[in-house]
């Protein structure tokens, strides 16, 4: 687990002395996104992007509202194209979805007809049918995010946070390499967050998935990761890549640390900087 | 011990689920609802009998009452029997109903799926949806007799129509989450369409179906009334040409119910397959 990716900004290799990844499982080269509008006008989205990602890495993607950052997770999810560039997962380019990706969205996005349980399993029924479902793997990942006992249960009789983790467990129930996640936990409440916080970080460490996390919230981007992209508004580029060495396992005590702070306020100035540009 | 618990308070569920609609139509206000009734039949059979109203203008709710009694009880070859008729009625209504929502939602779905289809058709089908379709009703009769058909073919009309429009609504409004959860999982096109569309349109159908269940009756009584041997709305019309009220009165009683009838059934088919939708909704719409 001590292969980091390469560093690609200068910036990086000053203050991040780390080795560089023999063997990235994310390669981002030269990513561009246009948009056609109605009109015909092309509308840059994502400009020049590189970057490369290392198995086991927890990376989020921090900038303003419409600075591409969805798009960039649903182009890696392979739900959406993008105009040039490269991309690609363990070493294959990125064509189309694949179950080697599990997707979190900014809502819960559980379909209300389905008890839980069949939600979590919904993955698996769609792609080998209702037949190769693991009821034990299921139970078991439900009762991880303390969702025990609530198999039968239909999304409604959830709380929020309930059923953003019962889509977390959906996204890890067909084991991917990658946990995408598009700003999971921005519809829920400051504490029901911090828990959610302190709860993917345990998944993670356990499970050792490589997570692309979306965010605009500095703090949580900071708490979570080995590594931040910060992205600049409109078009969407990266601003920088600042690697976090905050000692793991991280309490949630560690926001009020004055290292915590300094990578927090460089974040923010970073934006704030390039919102003063684009504005 | 959990397990048990939540069997346990499941079974409970499925149990009280009928008897809460039965408590709700029933208990509480539905006394009110009761009292009301038998408050109008009482001041209706007082005035009546107080001010002389001729039978011909408005028959007493004694006389309804024995209009509907011997309706149903004579025997079903007896002409004042209600049976044979009722038994058309409901026929015609129902296959009516069951080709105009199937022929509705397909072609809801297909229109919504291809846009361009969609563009070019809909001017059309909004005129046609503007005009008041009961006037095709004597069209009917010259085209296809005096037989059930007709009758048929104007419930299915009216049914179609909010069944089209519905089925187009629910696919319009699938939340692009969903499909992209799908697409996501490799779904196929007919994946998503069954296990994600489909269902995610389930509400604006059964708004489509509760609209459909009332029309196909209505469909069926025009169709009737313009011409035909048999039927409820032929029966009511003969009434009516007789000067019979009471038997008037009677049949309109048995229209409602049957309506009341087939919106219960619709009620009752959304709880048992829809109930995720309108969970914050109260009883009856």
């Amino acid at each position: 687990m001590n292969a980091v990716a390469t560093p690609l900004y200068p910036e990086d290799r000053t203050s991040a002395p780390k080795t560089a990844a023999a063997d990235p499982l994310i390669t981002c080269r030269s990513l561009n996104k246009v948009y056609k509008t109605r009109s015909g006008d092309a509308v840059d989205a994502l400009v020049d992007l590189n970057f490369d990602i290392a198995k086991g890495e927890f990376i989020s993607v921090v900038g303003p509202s419409g600075c591409g950052k969805s798009t960039l997770l649903k182009i890696m999810a392979g739900l959406l194209d993008y105009t040039s560039g490269d991309i690609a997962i363990s070493g294959k380019a990125v064509t189309g979805p694949s179950p080697q990706n599990g997707l979190v969205f900014q809502q819960p996005n559980l379909l209300p007809w389905k008890t839980i349980a069949e939600n979590v399993y919904f993955p698996v029924e769609i792609q080998q049918g209702r037949r190769a479902v693991n009821m034990t793997l299921v139970r078991e990942l439900m009762s991880m995010v303390g969702l025990k006992g609530f198999e039968g249960k239909y999304p409604h009789e959830l709380s929020g946070g309930m059923q953003q983790r019962a889509a977390i467990v959906r996204a890890l129930v067909q084991d991917p390499a990658v946990l995408l996640m598009d700003e999971p936990f921005g519809a829920l409440d400051a504490m029901t967050r911090d828990m959610m916080n302190v709860e993917l970080l345990k998944i993670w460490s356990k499970h050792r998935k490589t997570v692309i996390f979306i965010t605009h919230s500095i703090p949580e981007a900071v708490f979570l990761s080995d590594r931040v992209i910060a992205m600049t508004p409109r078009p969407g580029e990266i601003a920088e890549i600042i690697p976090i060495d905050l000692p793991r396992p991280r309490p949630l005590d560690v926001v009020n640390t004055p290292e915590f702070g300094a990578y927090a306020k460089r974040l923010r100035r970073l934006l704030n900087a390039n919102e003063d540009i684009a504005g | 011990m959990t397990m048990q618990q939540t069997d346990r308070d499941a079974a409970l569920f499925q149990a009280s689920r009928p008897m809460r609609i039965l408590r709700r139509v029933a208990g509480g206000d539905g006394i009110i609802s009761f009292a009301i009734l038998i408050a109008i039949l009482l001041s209706w059979q007082a005035a009546v009998s107080l001010l002389d109203v001729p039978a011909f203008i408005l028959p007493a709710p004694t006389e309804v009452l024995a209009w509907l009694i011997r309706g149903f009880s004579a025997a079903p070859d007896d002409p004042v029997s209600f049976w044979p008729h009722l038994g058309v009625t409901l026929w015609e209504a129902l296959v009516g109903f069951v080709a105009g929502v199937i022929v509705g939602v397909l072609l809801g779905f297909a229109l919504a799926h291809w846009p361009r289809a969609e563009r070019i058709f809909y001017p059309y089908i909004q005129a046609f949806n503007g005009l008041p379709k009961i006037a095709i009703a004597p069209l009917m009769v010259v085209w296809l007799g005096f037989g059930l058909e007709p009758k048929i073919w104007m419930a299915a009309i009216l049914v179609f129509f909010p069944m089209m429009i519905n089925a187009m609504a629910g696919y319009h409004s699938v939340d692009p989450d969903r499909i992209d959860l799908a697409r996501a999982c490799n779904a196929t096109r007919t994946q998503i369409f069954f296990k994600i569309i489909v269902p995610s349109s389930l509400p604006f159908l059964f708004a489509g179906l509760h609209m459909a269940s009332v029309l196909a009756i209505l469909g069926a009584i025009v169709g009737e009334f313009v011409g035909a041997t048999r039927g409820l709305g032929m029966l009511l019309l003969q009434y009516n040409n007789n000067m019979q009220m009471g038997g008037v009165f009677a049949l309109l009683i048995v229209l409602g119910a049957l309506g009341y009838g087939l919106n219960l059934l619709m009620q009752l088919a959304e709880r048992k397959y829809c109930f995720w939708a309108r969970r914050s909704k109260t009883f009856g719409h």
